[in-house]
């Protein structure tokens, strides 16, 4: 059984500017070794996917990527930024990344329009009514125009969703990261939120998507990343990685799961 | 109550406050001036000012009106031999054993406090010509007084004295001879309340406290012959002020060869009452008589409530935010706050702020300040624990989102968490309002005048402690439903 990652270029154009770089990123938990070095990088415009059996480290890594989990070894870069550097400033780093959770979020004293508006008004010093309008904007784009006013609490989770990735998208982000954005939600409600982000990926937004939708991963992603006990084991191509798997954990994983 | 933790600090100061509390020397000084008299002789000390002390409550000879005047049999006599001998009295209402150390330690000149005149006394003290005549009497409740004439009609009855007092002793004396069963209890009112429930037939006491009760619509009858117990004196220290004791010996034969004696004597036990046209034996009149000491204690109450209720707030919020920060030194200053006043009665700081603190630091503490201190480092215990609680309780996922937006860690406190925690604890922090609330009554023991303090300088005097109790319960019940009301009101308005 072999412990060494298979990469792959493949399915990347080469030259293309790095957006995320990953250098022997560690990680425990007390005793705990979640992360055992992981190292690799996503190009702008790329769209990785991130699978791999629970409790392998997923959420971690993609947590470490916006410090929500402080790494305890290696090097995170996200555009110009050295996440590891103990001087950055996180909250300017973290303008420039979009995170969705699989809970969503959102916040429920606010409405949805405020939700939206926070982070532009409070961390960007835009006015009420340009953030007001770009809000009304990026809630046309989630199919949610008319959600305006009202409160979280009165949408279906598939809505609040969509709500949570127009917050996100409030940022500009550089990048987006997804942590299983579509497990929490009823099987009808899965099809709204995956079309949304489909339509980023169109777009061209660099995203890493952690999920357990084999086949959306194989029909969005650049390349697919297999992770199990806290390191790489394969990655590349979608077609490489669903159709002709070379790590035998891999295919074990695949033969459950498909 | 809230138990005490076994901490040696601690018992140091609740020894403290013991200590203190057993010689406190600082009350409330009353001056009443008295218009010098236009009478002919001049006598030595006319025209000064004597202070002299007394007791607090010792109904009918001291103690507070319905307006919070001091009142009673010592002061009148003392004022009007003040008026015929032409000088003036600062009155200082201290308690009966202090006011007997203020006069040796010549801190006062004179004392008078329904005092009886002892050889063992008259070591330490020089007395007057005795001003009234003490005497026991029997008492049982109104309709039984043809049934119980004396002692002789006790056979297989119960009656009610005081422990370890003259009363006991003279009841023994009776009891083989008459047949009947004692029960001695510690406090007249007690007495009074026993007779009037049934648990005793008769009782035996002080005849001017049982008739000023009698007075105030007690429900109660004396009956019998009155025994004499011995006499009361005004009194100084020994070999000092001999013309203030002069003054009040002539003055004391003045009064009664002119019957203004007679007259303050049967203005308390004489039965004709303070003529304002109130029947204060109907619970009416008793409510009409009471209402305003009540609503002053009220008043005070919600005052006190209300500014530690703010401070506690603050200081609430603070110590809450220190408890989950991240910083250790923070967060142990916090902890130990927490847990020493969530872990100590509020008496024991109320005795310390009042009695134990002046000590420590050279100076009176107003008794406001005690008070304010007292209840607003208790609530603000409390409300640290609820904001934690609250603040806790927010989903974590809420700070992550808006940190991972680019918020920092107060902003994302301010705009996210804090709004969702606030929602969640107005129903606690009303809780804990309604609790400061009903807490204020313990400053009762230090003698700040809040309802329950008035409520019991109110039967303390007329022995009608059910209905008192029952007029102090309803208003603390409306007081409360009030508030309750209001703050959900505002809840409702701010955490729609
Ligand atoms: N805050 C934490 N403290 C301690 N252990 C943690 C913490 N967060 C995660 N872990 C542990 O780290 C390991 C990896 O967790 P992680 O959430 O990254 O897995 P995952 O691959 O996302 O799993 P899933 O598919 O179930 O979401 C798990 O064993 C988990 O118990
Ligand atoms: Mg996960």
């Amino acid at each position: 059984m072999s412990t060494q990652a298979v990469e792959s270029t493949g399915g990347t154009a080469p030259g293309r500017k790095v957006v995320v770089d990953v250098q022997d990123l560690t990680k425990s938990f007390g005793d705990h070794e979640v992360l055992k070095g992981i190292t690799g990088q996503i190009h702008e415009g790329e769209v990785l996917c991130v699978i791999g059996p629970s409790g392998s480290g997923k959420s971690t890594f993609l947590r470490c990527l916006n410090r929500l989990e402080e790494p305890t070894g290696g090097t995170v870069r996200v555009g110009d930024f050295d996440l590891t550097d103990p001087k950055v400033d996180i909250n300017k780093v973290r303008r420039h990344i979009g995170m969705v959770f699989q809970q969503f979020n959102l916040f429920p004293h606010m409405t949805v329009a405020e939700n939206i508006m926070l982070a532009p008004t409070e961390v960007k010093n835009v006015s009420k009514a340009e953030a007001r309008q770009a809000a009304e904007r990026l809630l046309d784009r989630v199919g949610l125009k008319d959600k305006a006013d009202a409160r979280p609490a009165s949408l279906s989770g598939g809505q609040k969703q969509r709500v949570a990735i127009a917050r996100a998208l409030a940022m500009s982000p550089q990048i987006m990261l997804f942590d299983e954005a579509t497990s929490a939600l009823d099987p009808e409600m899965v099809g709204e939120v995956l079309q949304v982000i489909r339509d980023l990926a169109v777009e061209g937004m660099t995203m890493v998507l952690v999920t357990h939708e084999m086949g959306f991963a194989r029909e969005v992603a650049d390349r697919v990343l297999f992770m199990d006990h806290g390191k790489i084991v394969e990655v590349g191509p979608p077609e490489q990685i669903f159709d002709n798997p070379q790590q035998p954990r891999l295919q074990e994983f695949l033969s459950k799961v498909l | 109550m809230r138990s005490i933790q076994n901490r040696p600090a601690l018992a140091v100061i609740v020894a403290l406050a013991a200590l203190v509390f057993g010689g406190a020397s600082l009350s409330g000084v009353t001056t009443l001036a008295t218009a010098p008299s236009a009478a002919a002789a001049t006598p030595a000390g006319a025209g000064q000012t004597y202070t002299i002390a007394t007791d607090t409550t010792f109904a009918p000879f001291e103690f507070r009106d319905s307006s919070g005047e001091l009142t009673g049999i010592d002061i009148d006599i003392m004022e009007s031999i003040a008026e015929d001998q032409g000088f003036e009295v600062e009155w200082q209402s201290l308690g009966f054993n202090a006011a007997l150390q203020a006069v040796q330690s010549g801190q006062a000149d004179g004392v008078i406090a329904g005092m009886g005149i002892t050889d063992e006394r008259r070591e330490i003290f020089d007395f007057s010509e005795p001003y009234f005549t003490g005497t026991l009497t029997l008492a049982v409740n109104e309709g039984d007084e043809g049934e119980i004439t004396g002692f002789e009609s006790l056979e297989g009855k119960t009656l009610a004295v005081k422990t370890g007092s003259l009363s006991e002793e003279e009841a023994k004396a009776n009891q083989e001879e008459f047949g009947f069963e004692l029960l001695p209890l510690d406090q007249t009112t007690t007495m009074v309340e026993s007779v009037k429930s049934g648990n005793a037939d008769a009782l035996m006491d002080d005849y001017p406290i049982i008739a000023y009760g009698v007075e105030q619509g007690s429900g109660l009858v004396t009956v019998g012959e009155q025994i004499p117990t011995g006499d009361y004196g005004f009194a100084v220290n020994k070999g000092d002020n001999a013309e203030l004791l002069a003054m009040f010996d002539a003055g004391l034969a003045e009064l009664q060869a002119s019957g203004e004696y007679d007259e303050i004597v049967n203005r308390y036990l004489g039965g004709e009452g303070e003529d304002d046209g109130v029947d204060r034996s109907t619970f009416w009149g008793l409510l009409v008589t009471s209402f305003p000491a009540l609503m002053s204690g009220l008043g005070n109450t919600l005052l006190v409530t209300a500014i530690s209720f703010a401070l506690a707030m603050v200081l609430g919020l603070l110590f809450g935010f220190m408890k989950i920060t991240r910083n250790p030194v923070l967060r142990g200053i916090a902890v130990t706050f927490i847990s020493i006043f969530r872990g100590t009665p509020i008496l024991v700081w109320a005795f310390f702020f009042y009695f134990g603190l002046p000590q420590l630091i050279g100076t009176n503490v107003n008794i406001w300040v005690a008070g304010v201190l007292t209840l607003t480092l208790n609530g603000a215990a409390y409300i640290a624990e609820i904001v934690r609680g609250a603040v806790q309780s927010v989903d974590p996922g809420q700070m992550e989102a808006s940190r991972s937006l680019g918020l920092g860690y107060g902003k994302s406190m301010q705009r996210v968490v804090l709004p969702q925690a606030f929602k969640m604890m107005t129903p606690s922090l009303i809780n804990q309002l309604v609790i400061m609330l009903k807490d204020s009554s313990l400053l009762l023991a230090i003698g700040f005048a809040e309802l329950l303090y008035q409520a019991q300088q109110i039967y303390a005097a007329n022995f009608r402690v059910t209905e008192v109790l029952l007029i102090v319960a309803v208003i603390y019940f409306v007081a409360i439903t009030l508030l309750t009301q209001l703050a959900n009101y505002v809840d409702r308005k701010v955490n729609k």
